[in-house]
């Protein structure tokens, strides 16, 4: 089974071509990033327009490799929410075109399922049941994905989420969007201990991170936020404290699950301090799988995965799907 | 041979068309939202199964979802087949219900929230031509800027109240039919599959 899958949640047009075997044909990504920036934030409908423009060509990009082309796959996965909705119109309507074109089966997926099982790109022989800590500019979730077609969502966001408030710091510090790799690379050169910042720790597996913004915005007030050694220690002790509550929760949950598989993935999951604090807390304790920085970031190639499962569990979608910007996380 | 026409520039409703050389084969009248389009296109492909040799797309301006989705439904449907994609602007297929007259019109349809999109055209051949972009109008202002030079309306939502001063012109055939009639006319290689993009009107005066 071979299946072009196709990502539009957000402001990532993304067509990647992946086999059951987990191996990545291709995966195109075209990101937005810059079309953002000079907003600070994504805007729905630059993003959906930006789409639009470039789907045709990430998804000729992404068939090059394939011998005869669309001839060459044997069904289509393309996200269906949860996302911002002109975005993922525009890609479950041109997914819809491609299908009724070709007679091509089509199966439409979770975004955020697709996250989680990039995992399985990146370490194929991973099987359920773990725990994953699944963290992006949407989402905070811990999740016990038991079986395929059994996920419990253990915890979640109260407020923001953590690459929202990367996002949100980043604009206090003077720096740019996204916030995330621009924290990273100021905090360097920062000195984490100088400024203690709160770990907001919520019973249940949940998080809340607008109190430490908030304490951030508090202890900038008495600094001076154009001394770049001020901005980098800033930096490096709130990307601490978000590493530290997310690791805290994670290990909290696998306990309570009792699971020895932890995954981490989502946009922020590429962020090397996260990557580097997992991978030694859970050293004698579990199997860590991260996948690679360019699959937690929004990509298609996760997409195929999340389909690759949703087929071969439930078969492909009969009849028209929409879009469904606030489909439930993790739902199979 | 024959093409497949969408328009679901309009909020909530949208049309598709098979079309043989102008003659409408089979329409579906399209209730909006992507998983619609394609329960429409679908249906109709099997009601009249036909080759479609072409797709032609209205690329707005209107409904920003309803156009985008049309225009990505119609792109993946020639992508799909590696046919050709061509676009019409959403108020040139209002003009087309009309038969040309020796004048300026102004073709104007409502944007909802009190807006109004308005596009000039002449006449050219058996059909009109645009004579200028497409405009977002607001206000008052749609008086004083785009009656003017227009000596005609073609106005299907009546938005300009009955007793204004341009003379209107009444639709000769339905939106299908004006559909079919583009879809012959669409000549050339048509569009990129990466160039497909949509008219979202230029905004006149100031927002509020
Ligand atoms: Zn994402």
């Amino acid at each position: 089974m071979r299946l072009l899958a196709i990502e539009t949640s957000c402001d990532e047009t993304a067509a990647a071509v992946v086999e059951s075997d987990w191996t990545i044909h291709s995966s195109v990504v075209a990101s937005q990033a810059h079309a953002h920036a000079r907003y600070g934030g994504v805007v729905p409908e630059l993003a959906a327009r930006m789409h639009l423009e470039r789907l045709g060509g990430v998804v000729d990009q992404a068939l090059e490799p394939i011998r005869g082309g669309l001839r060459g796959v044997d069904g289509i996965a393309v996200t269906r929410g949860p996302g911002l909705v002109g975005c993922l119109a525009v890609g479950v309507s041109y997914a819809q075109g491609l299908a009724l074109a070709t007679g091509l089966p089509l199966v439409g997926v979770n975004h955020m399922t697709g996250h989680v099982l990039a995992a399985k790109i990146a370490e194929p022989d991973l099987e359920p049941p773990f725990v994953a800590l699944v963290v992006s500019g949407g989402h905070t979730d811990l999740i016990h994905y038991r079986a395929d077609d059994d996920v419990v969502l253990m915890g979640a966001t109260r407020d923001d989420a953590a690459g929202e408030a990367f996002d949100k710091v980043a604009r206090m510090l003077g720096l740019a969007y996204p916030g995330g790799p621009e924290i990273d690379r100021a905090a360097g050169s920062g000195n984490p201990g100088r400024y203690r910042l709160p770990r907001p720790l919520l019973p249940d597996f949940n998080f809340s991170f607008s109190g430490l913004k908030t304490a951030v915005l508090y202890l900038l007030r008495g600094l001076d936020p154009t001394d770049p050694q001020v901005v980098a220690d800033v930096a490096a002790g709130f990307r601490l404290a978000v590493v530290e509550t997310l690791v805290a929760q994670l290990e909290a949950a696998a306990e309570s699950a009792g699971v020895s598989q932890v995954v981490v993935a989502g946009g922020v999951a590429s962020n090397g301090l996260l990557r580097e604090t997992v991978r030694e807390r859970f050293a004698k304790v579990a199997r860590v799988v991260i996948p690679a920085p360019s699959l937690c970031t929004d990509n298609a190639a996760m997409i195929g995965a999340a389909g690759l499962v949703r087929s071969r569990m439930r078969g492909f979608d009969r009849g028209p799907l929409d879009a469904d910007p606030a489909l439930r996380a993790y739902a199979a | 041979m024959a093409e497949l026409v969408l328009d679901t520039s309009v909020r909530g409703a949208g049309l598709v068309v098979l079309s043989d050389g102008g003659e409408v084969v089979g329409f579906r009248v399209v209730a909006g939202g992507a998983g619609s389009i394609h329960e429409s296109l679908a249906d109709l492909l099997k009601s009249a199964p036909a080759r479609v040799s072409s797709v032609l797309v209205a690329r707005g301006p209107g409904s920003y979802i309803g156009v985008r989705s049309g225009l990505a439904a119609g792109l993946g449907f020639a992508q799909g087949r590696g046919i050709r994609i061509h676009l019409v602007g959403s108020l040139r297929v209002v003009a087309e219900t009309v038969d040309p007259v020796d004048a300026r019109v102004l073709v104007l349809r409502s944007a909802g929230r009190g807006g109004i999109l308005g596009q000039p055209f002449v006449p050219s051949g058996l059909g009109w031509a645009e004579d200028g972009p497409s405009q977002l109008l607001s206000g008052d202002q749609e008086r004083s800027r785009s009656w003017l030079g227009a000596s005609a309306i073609i106005d299907p939502d009546a938005v300009v109240p009955a007793d204004a001063e341009p003379r209107r012109l009444r639709p000769v055939r339905g939106l299908e039919q004006a559909l079919a009639r583009l879809a012959v006319a669409a000549e050339g290689p048509g569009v990129p599959y990466d160039q497909v993009s949509a008219d979202y009107a230029i905004r006149v005066g100031a927002e509020r």
